[in-house]
């Protein structure tokens, strides 16, 4: 089903009412949506318990400090909570969250999947300097202010949700879709204006936005695979690293309960610095850190959404987000994995291909 | 063990070094047998060797046959060992006498060709070979040619060159050239007696020359055998793997296959039994390898008669077109394709056009070249088997197993080989076994390292070596451990008075080396894992001409394995003390044969059947092919096990559910309300199988006059058939179909004996058999020609246009349409007899609460189907018989022996160390996320919602290390490769790429 809601209000008042309903309904009985923070400026993930609340969050602000999949993770992981959680996620956290519901990691259970179009964030500090006691929204940024990931993102809308709120092609108010039958159920309590029964005016909008991001990716990864290329590119443009890792701390599909690069295996004895020093002369510390970045490419890299908050978190400002997009997107259509596409995918780390890539030299089968 | 033996005091000796051969050294050697593998040929391996791929997972895995002594040593391949202590290995060796000495003892004569080659010295270098002037034909590649200085294979066993004495001109280029001085061209021929305490001959097959077979073209260069095309396709033969004409190299289009080509013909009258099914496979292959190849097989009968043969030809080769006819001639035109005349089933006469033909060709037997030195008989060329037996000869301490005794299979030969050694084991008792690792190896370890010199000019250089390893803290020797065993004192010598806990070996290929060396580590008190292995002649020697190179690379890769055992440490669980006791579910045939042999050398047994009384479906068995008569054989099986003290019997009883693992499983059993508790070690099942019941109306099922294939077999043996004028046999009833698609096995035997016997009886009686395939493989063909001469008619159906059976007027009448009348026919008949198959009984089995995978049929899975055919995925458990497929009851009895054979190594343990290669879980790393227990290809790993972590089970495990590859926490990881050893190793490595080479 797919409806025109509240065609007179704004999207963000749309979407308070919206959660209202769902509230007096008792359809739900909490909801996790982005707020205002402790009546500061800034806006985070916070769990309501009723519809009185709903004045203090802001679900189209364009600030993304950090990934609510994380934080529905959080939420789920250990135990179902007894009674039905509605969230509002981006559709780079939808996606997140539906690898992290593969990896076991979220557990959709007892949660309503209400996902949200996304035109695009800035920076939290570009966020912050326009900020008052009014919350700005999309429009009051320039196009150079939205992160280069966002505006490289070709998902506008999530492909894995219960209900869509739609604000590509919505000429006042929202348009709600639901995806599941349990969004169909829960649609039916809703008071929609009309049911949109011709969406291709949503759908031509849809389209002209993710052609035009795919046009900017294409040429900004284009000059960002000549800069990277070789070792030497590499070891330049991670040149700043400090190894705190908080791109991976910040990465919502990195969901290891101890990082790999953290353990015992990376506790060199002495002779060894003492070994490599003699080796090479001179000795780069902190060591690894390439190592470091590869390796989580290679852990992750095919469940990467390309949300950028390992670049948002990085002290030094390396755009390690745009790398990782750069690798992920390319393995990602090579082997037809798409992350976020589907809860039923097939993870792919434990997926064997006999025929998927040959070794160097190798005739194709 | 009853008879107390010590290891190695027994001595067994194998004639045959091929794939039944080196079974049989195997699975003895591992009983504690001394072995003497003896073999006439430069190297090991025999035909087996030839065929690089087998069905049905067009694979090798020859390296399953290895040893189990230690569970989940899987870093041991076949080669490594064939080098265990106690086996020792004769090639260019040919049996001239044998002389009976007291005690049915044997002592056997050999005269061994000189190898012209010091085994030890020999570096693999292959330099004698580059600069041999001496050109024959290849008999490993078949079509090409091979050096005077050769060796069969890559990687052949024995680890060395060998000269063709007969075709080397002696111009000694070779010696010239040897950097090790191996080569000694006046090495005399050298006698050698050994005395047995038991004979296995394995002495395999001669293919079988075509040359006599004119009108199939075999003088035209494109009318190749299977063995040859089987080297075409190998990627180490003539033509590296592409299908080449042999007359100009162009792609064969078109190609025919000739089955039975020599076999079932006036010279060799039998089958051959295992062509059909790497005929099949060569089909399939070339199909896969070359798509738009048009493949023809011209067929007598398909005999695809085992578990998996049948449906892996059904669903492999649907592409291929299936002639039931044998070529009259094949003619060669001037562009050298080939005419193949036939006769098509509706007898037109065909003649068309092929690229290549080829002939599939069969098994001749060897034994009459020396069976009567064993006194025994030989049938057909092969060695005379015993009437109810499949191994055992006249001489009750010889046994002739694999094609020796006949045309077989390979899983038929492997199974026989391991059944060998359970024979001999239950005759000559076998001996308990010492030695378990310590479980635990501590860290902060002391490392040497031991260089093998290979003479005073092998290119080391030794004190650059010993400087190198000073400065690291490494203490080094040079030492030759594999001369006599005063290289082995030397060595303990060195770990002795250096107090070193870790050690490094680095030495010529590993064959005989490392398990020698492992198991004298072993006895000061070290776990296996405290050694490592290096062969670095191979890879290193031959892969630096520059001598300076050579030692870089030599010092590099002995540095990265040493630097892998210092960082080696670990905990293993306690060793378990197995049960003394086996248990063994299901008491018929099997299971009551496998009870008997236990008791023998002295094994507990509880043997459990679920019915009143023992025997199982053997009860119902009449008079065999050969004329063994099962009933008194069964009824003495019988009373032995009820009189045997080490035999517990429980009737009545079911298996409830399973616990625990290898060594200590522990079963819950149910008789009646009663609920029983038994430890065991080892679980066999012999479960048997059950009748396939037709449905109503199949072929007449439920009319009166028909009946089953073995209730008429009982009446004949009554005599109550003597009145019937007609009988009509239908097979393939509930096999070979949609809902069995294998062949039952047994049917068309049981067909021909009753067919015979009621001929013999009455020679006016009319007897039809309607068969799809007659599957009478090997010397079985012998009573379908006894049949045919008797007067009995055949008549082949195909599984779209079955025949059917009515009753109208008081008779029986069976329409079945005749392709080569092209009608349908009825005939009418007393009785119509129903080959009713064989299939699985569903019986559930819980194993710590998951069940026992079956395979797709319902039957117990074999964890490899060819090299290791009685052994379950969990170690420890085992199955034979019909519970793990259609057999004869023969077949049964030897399966039964050969998984007493494998079960024996664990029970003869007085401990069994924990597996070291082997996954394990760190609990507090893991987050659950389930990718290792999708990775797993063994199902050896479980959720654990207790733990909040995956669990491994190690019985299952094995050691493959997929699952630490997929989980990107290590969580998951393997406990002797660490993944800070696998870093360091690299390190050590990558040092030498910055020090700029």
């Amino acid at each position: 089903m797919v409806g025109i809601y509240k065609k007179d209000l704004n999207p963000r008042e749309a979407t308070r009412e919206f959660f209202a309903e769902l509230f007096e309904a008792n359809l739900i009985s909490s909801a996790l949506l982005p707020a205002r923070k402790a009546g500061l400026n800034q806006i985070f993930p916070a769990l309501l318990s009723s519809k009185d609340s709903l004045e203090e969050t802001f679900p189209f602000a364009p600030v993304m400090p950090l990934s609510t999949a994380v934080q529905l993770s959080k939420i789920t992981r250990f135990a179902d909570p007894e009674h039905t959680v509605a969230v509002l996620l981006r559709p780079c956290e939808s996606r997140a969250a539906v690898e992290l519901v593969k990896l076991r990691q979220i557990s959709l259970d007892n949660v309503l999947l209400i996902t949200r179009d996304c035109p695009g964030t800035v920076e939290p500090e570009t966020f912050e300097e326009k900020a008052s006691d009014t919350i700005p929204g999309f429009s009051d940024f320039t196009e150079d202010q939205i992160r280069p990931v966002c505006r490289m993102c070709e998902h506008p809308t999530a492909p894995v949700a219960d209900i869509n709120i739609g604000t590509f092609g919505a000429e006042g108010g929202i348009i709600l879709e639901a995806k599941t039958d349990k969004g169909e159920e829960i649609l039916k309590h809703v008071a929609l204006d009309a049911e949109l029964s011709d969406t291709s005016s949503r759908e031509a909008s849809l389209k002209q936005e993710t052609e035009k991001r795919t046009a900017f990716m294409e040429k900004n990864l284009a000059e960002l695979k000549k800069e990277v290329a070789g070792i030497e590119g590499l070891v330049k443009f991670f040149a700043k690293c400090i190894d705190c890792h908080n791109c991976r701390t910040m990465c919502p599909v990195c969901y290891c309960n101890e990082c790999f690069f953290d353990s015992a295996t990376f506790h060199f004895e002495g002779p060894r610095y003492e070994e490599w020093t003699q080796r090479r002369g001179i000795l780069a510390m902190p060591r690894d850190e390439i190592l470091f970045h590869l390796g989580r490419m290679n852990h992750i890299g095919l469940s990467c959404v390309a949300c950028g908050m390992c670049e948002q978190a990085c002290p030094h400002d390396i755009r390690v987000g745009q790398l990782f997009t750069l690798i992920s997107t390319t393995a990602q259509k090579e082997l037809d994995i798409h992350a976020g596409r589907s809860l039923t995918d097939p993870l792919p780390l434990a997926t064997f291909r006999e025929d998927e890539f040959t070794e160097m030299g190798e005739e194709k089968v | 063990m009853a008879k107390k033996v010590k290891e190695f005091e027994r001595h067994v000796v194998v004639l045959g070094g091929g794939a039944a051969g080196i079974a049989a050294a195997l699975a003895l050697n591992d009983l504690g047998f001394k072995v003497s593998l003896i073999e006439k040929q430069s190297h090991l391996l025999g035909t087996i060797g030839q065929l690089d791929k087998q069905f049905p997972n067009d694979a090798c895995g020859f390296c399953q046959l290895r040893s189990r002594v230690e569970p989940g040593v899987s870093e041991l391949c076949l080669r490594r060992d064939l080098g265990a202590e106690g086996l020792d290995i004769y090639n260019l060796s040919t049996l001239w006498n044998v002389e009976k000495l007291k005690g049915e003892r044997l002592k056997l004569y050999f005269n061994q060709e000189p190898a012209y080659i010091k085994p030890r010295l020999c570096v693999r270098c292959r330099k004698c070979e580059d600069v041999c002037p001496v050109e024959v034909p290849d008999e490993f590649n078949l079509l090409g040619k091979r050096k005077a200085a050769y060796t069969r294979y890559p990687m052949a066993i024995p680890p060395t060159w060998v000269i063709d004495g007969e075709n080397c001109t002696r111009c000694g280029e070779c010696v010239k050239v040897c950097p090790t001085d191996c080569i000694d061209l006046e090495m005399q021929p050298r006698e050698i007696s050994l005395e047995a305490d038991a004979v296995v001959i394995a002495t395999g097959f001669s293919l079988i020359d075509p040359a006599y077979l004119t009108e199939l073209g075999v003088r035209f260069p494109n009318v190749v055998t299977s063995l040859e095309l089987e080297r075409i396709l190998s990627d180490m033969g003539p033509t590296q793997g592409e299908l080449k004409r042999p007359s100009d190299g162009s792609e064969p289009k078109k190609v025919a296959f000739v089955f039975c080509a020599g076999s079932r013909d006036r010279l060799h009258p039998y089958c051959s039994t295992a062509c059909c099914m790497y005929g099949a496979k060569e089909a399939r292959m070339l199909g896969d390898k070359y798509p738009d190849t048009e493949l023809t097989i011209f067929y007598m009968d398909r005999r695809g008669y085992g578990k998996p043969y049948y449906s892996y030809m059904e669903e492999t080769l649907p592409d291929v077109r299936w002639i039931p006819c044998r070529p009259a001639k094949v003619e060669e035109d001037q562009d050298n394709n080939l005419i193949v005349h036939y006769e098509s089933e509706d007898g037109k006469f065909h003649k068309e056009e092929f690229d290549l033909v080829t002939l599939v060709v069969g098994q001749e037997g060897r034994a009459d070249d020396f069976a009567n030195l064993f006194e025994l008989e030989t049938n057909e060329g092969f060695v005379k088997i015993e009437v109810g037996s499949e191994i055992g000869t006249a001489n009750p301490k010889v046994f002739a197993i694999g094609s020796a005794g006949g045309p077989k299979d390979l899983p038929d030969s492997i199974t026989e080989a391991q059944a060998a050694a359970g024979r001999i084991a239950s005759l000559l008792g076998i001996p308990k076994t010492r030695n378990t690792p310590p479980k635990s190896v501590e860290p902060f370890p002391k490392v040497g390292v031991v260089f093998d010199p290979v003479g005073d000019d092998d290119g080391l250089d030794k004190d650059a070596i010993k400087t190198f390893f000073a400065e690291k803290g490494i203490t080094t020797a040079f030492i030759n451990y594999t001369e006599t065993g005063k290289g082995l004192s030397e060595l303990e010598n060195f770990i002795k008075e250096k107090e070193l806990d870790r050690l490094v070996v680095a030495g010529p290929a590993p064959n005989k080396a490392e398990r020698l060396l492992k198991e004298r580590v072993q006895e000061l008190g070290w776990h296996p894992a405290q050694l490592e292995y290096l062969d670095f002649r191979e890879p290193v020697l031959w892969g630096y001409e520059d001598a300076s190179k050579f030692n870089e690379a030599a010092l590099t890769l002995a540095l990265a394995h040493a630097e892998k055992l210092r960082l080696l440490s670990f905990d293993s669980a306690e060793p378990v003390q197995p049960f003394g006791r086996a248990l063994i579910v299901g008491a018929g045939a099997a299971g009551l044969w496998a009870a008997r042999q236990f008791a023998d050398v002295g094994v507990s047994v509880t043997l459990i059947e679920k019915t009143e009384q023992p025997g199982g479906q053997a009860r119902k068995l009449s008079r065999t092919l050969e004329g063994f008569e099962p009933a008194p054989f069964l009824e003495n099986l019988i009373k032995k096990v009820k009189k045997s003290k080490k035999i517990e019997l429980l009737t009545n009883t079911t298996l409830d559910r399973i616990e625990g693992e290898l060594g200590k499983f522990t079963a819950h059993l149910k008789r009646g309300e009663k609920e029983l508790i038994r430890g065991a070690a080892i679980i066999l099942f012999a479960t048997g199988a059950q009748e396939y019941e037709p449905k109503k109306d199949e072929f007449g099922w439920g009319l009166e006059g028909v009946i089953s294939e073995r209730d008429f077999a009982g009446r004949i043996s009554k005599g109550e058939t003597d009145d019937l004028k007609s009988v009509v046999m239908i097979q393939c009833v509930g096999s070979r179909n949609e809902e069995h698609p294998y062949c039952s096995r047994v049917c068309c035997r049981r067909a021909l004996a009753n067919a015979i016997a009621l001929k013999e009886a009455n020679p006016k009686v009319e007897v039809t058999i309607i068969a799809r395939d007659v599957m009478s493989w090997g010397l079985s063909e012998l009573y379908y020609l006894k049949a045919r001469e008797l007067g009995v008619n055949f008549i082949r159906y195909e599984k779209d246009n079955p025949p059917t059976v009515s009753r109208r007027d008081g008779k029986l009448v069976v329409s079945v349409f005749d392709r080569l009348l092209d009608a349908t026919v009825e005939l009418s008949a007393g009785s119509v007899v129903l080959a009713n198959g064989i299939v699985a009984s569903t019986l559930p089995i819980l194993y710590n609460d998951k069940p026992v995978s079956f395979d797709k049929f319902g039957f117990f899975a074999e964890v490899n189907p060819k090299f290791r055919p009685t052994e379950l995925e969990v170690d420890g458990m085992f199955a034979a018989g019909l519970a793990k497929g259609p057999k004869r009851l023969t077949e049964s009895l030897t399966e039964a022996s050969a998984a007493v054979a494998k079960a024996l190594v664990f029970l003869r343990a007085e401990k069994l160390a924990p597996k070291y290669y082997v996954a394990r879980t760190n609990t507090r790393r893991c987050a659950f996320c389930g990718i290792c227990i999708d990775a797993c290809p063994n199902s050896a790993r479980v959720m654990d919602d207790d733990l909040m972590s995956a669990r491994v089970i190690e019985a299952i495990c094995q050691g493959c290390g997929i699952c630490a590859s997929a989980c990107p926490s290590q969580a998951a990881h393997l406990l002797t490769l660490e993944s800070d050893q696998a870093f360091r190793m690299i390190d050590v490595m990558l040092a030498q790429t910055e020090r700029g080479d």
